[in-house]
């Protein structure tokens, strides 16, 4: 069987994360670019394929990044304002070779903070022309819903409320972060983490905690700065490279529409648009496993969105690694965290690696099934996971033979 | 292509709310009836609307209170709920200020016309 991918990253990096006033997008970027062709044994005149997240209007603009980067593609792709379309950015790379548009493509990632967005009830940010709701005084953005904080806070009670679980059980996510995160030094937090700090950390939109969310400081300065950089090319080119490519045996897109409507929330949490507070997984969430030629089983690292604890519960449930309202018991510090059986964003997460969209899993995943993650190193890892509470998913492995089916 | 000039929806919305009620969008065409205003029915596509009384209690089926300011100029800590009113419409909004004491899911909620800084505003109350 022909895999549906000719696709392998063989080559990956990323800054440190934090807040750095010193450097710009162009500079981040750039240390990333150095890193990542280094790793994979490449020159920047090799590459012709130019995937881009976040451009205009949360980052720069493809065109000045990739002049800046003295860069000359064929193939270019620009992401918008979402952080979530990581993955996504993945798979257009991985589709740009296979088809041939590109034969090496860069996924780049990057951020520089910004200030905190305005606030929406003096008016200050403008509906867009033609939305109905237009911040009248019936549109929920009015009385307070404004920003992810508040969706991810609503989908979580939601959640709480339909299995009756106790929500103190989501210190392990925090704290399994925060323990892979130590042994990760582009991780923005490291310093220990205790249970009596979590339980002692300010309940900021309730039932969140601070330490349930991204580091993101004051009042909801969104983001923070880095750099990230992922080299994606056919599997014939990436076997002539130096090190052990990470094959993408498959995947599937970010989903949408009402049954998505649960923002940081998986489908069946009866919130919004949604049309039902049941859930197990879809036949389109278990479409990846297919398309990539694995099981559920067959995974042995698991990376995923979480600039909100809860939604690492939710897309572990979303791809079937745990059933629906048993993440609370399964999660546990010990199974997720560093020497666990089943590790998770073993970076660190955004949750204390700091807002990365996702890149700083797309980097430790490949440096995983390249044997290059040091201190955080699984032992004999061969495929991983990206999955998200938003539907998406990437699965890689190291082993060439499940790659060719 | 012409199109009958179409009063924007929350305009309409506004002035029922002026009068002192509360008015839901419902399809023309299909009949549903939506909590959100919408320029297009998203279950027949058409524009075609009237303006209509809906139930006005409901079941919290989740909320929020914020502590801390994010994007907004409202006074911390405030209660956001979203609610399923009896007749299926789930709707979110604010809390009066009389209603006291915490929200919790599966509670009861009327929907109301409250004033917050002069304005009138859908607001739940308990």
């Amino acid at each position: 069987m022909t895999p549906p991918l000719n696709a392998a990253v063989v080559g990956a990096a990323i800054t440190p994360v934090g807040v750095w006033p010193e450097e710009t997008s162009f500079g981040l970027a750039a240390r990333a670019l150095t890193a990542a062709l280094e790793d994979a044994g490449l020159d920047r005149s090799d590459l012709d394929g130019f995937v881009w997240n976040l451009g205009r209007p949360s980052g720069e603009d493809y065109e000045a990044m990739l002049i800046a980067l003295g860069l000359r593609a064929r193939f270019v792709n620009q992401f918008w304002t979402h952080g979530r379309f990581t993955g996504s950015s993945l798979l257009v790379a991985a589709m740009a070779v296979t088809a041939g548009l590109a034969d090496y493509v860069v996924c780049v990632g990057g951020t520089k903070r910004q200030p905190a967005p305005p606030p929406v009830a003096s008016f200050a940010a403008p509906a867009l022309p033609g939305d109905p709701q237009a911040y009248g005084p019936g549109d929920p953005r009015r009385h307070g819903l404004t920003t992810f904080v508040h969706h991810a806070a609503m989908s979580f009670q939601a959640y709480l409320a339909l299995y009756g679980v106790d929500r103190d059980r989501l210190a392990d996510v925090a704290l399994a972060a925060r323990e892979h995160a130590m042994r990760n030094e582009t991780a923005w937090r490291r310093e220990p983490l205790t249970l009596e700090e979590y339980l002692a950390s300010p309940e900021i939109v309730s039932p969140l905690r601070a330490l349930d969310c991204f580091p993101f400081g004051a009042s909801g300065s969104p983001m923070n700065d880095y750099g990230a950089c992922v080299i994606v090319t056919r599997a014939d080119l990436a076997k002539s490279l130096p090190g052990t490519p990470a094959y993408i045996l498959g995947g599937q897109g970010v989903q949408g529409g009402r049954e998505e409507s649960a923002y940081f929330g998986r489908p069946g949490l009866g919130l919004f648009d949604q049309t039902t507070s049941t859930f197990e997984p879809g036949e389109w969430d278990r479409k990846v496993y297919e398309h990539a030629g694995v099981e559920p089983s067959d995974v042995d690292a698991f990376y995923t969105y979480d600039a909100f604890a809860p939604v690492v519960w939710m897309a572990l449930e979303r791809f079937g690694h745990c059933a629906p309202g048993d993440a609370a018991s399964w999660v546990t510090k010990e199974r997720i965290g560093p020497g666990g059986s089943f590790q998770v964003n073993t970076n660190g997460g955004m949750l204390s690696q700091g807002h990365t969209g996702g890149w700083g899993h797309i980097v430790e995943l490949t440096q995983q099934l390249r044997g290059n993650a040091g201190p955080r190193q699984i032992e004999n890892v061969g495929v991983a996971q990206w999955g998200t509470v938003f539907g998406d998913s990437v699965i890689l492995s190291n082993d060439e033979r499940r790659w060719q089916r | 292509m012409t199109t009958p000039a179409q009063r924007p929806a929350v305009d309409q919305f506004t002035e029922y709310l002026s009068a002192g009620e509360i008015r839901f969008q419902r399809c023309g065409s299909c009949g549903t009836l939506r909590g959100t205003l919408r320029a297009v029915c998203p279950v027949c596509l058409s524009r075609e609307v009237t303006w209509v009384h809906a139930a006005n209690a409901g079941t919290i089926v989740s909320y929020f209170i914020a502590h801390e300011r994010f994007a907004t100029a409202l006074e911390t800590p405030y209660t956001v709920l979203h609610v399923e009113l009896d007749d299926g419409v789930r709707y979110t909004a604010g809390l009066t200020a009389t209603s006291s004491g915490a929200p919790h899911v599966g509670g009861r909620v009327r929907l109301t016309v409250g004033k917050r800084d002069g304005e009138s505003l859908p607001l739940f109350e308990w």
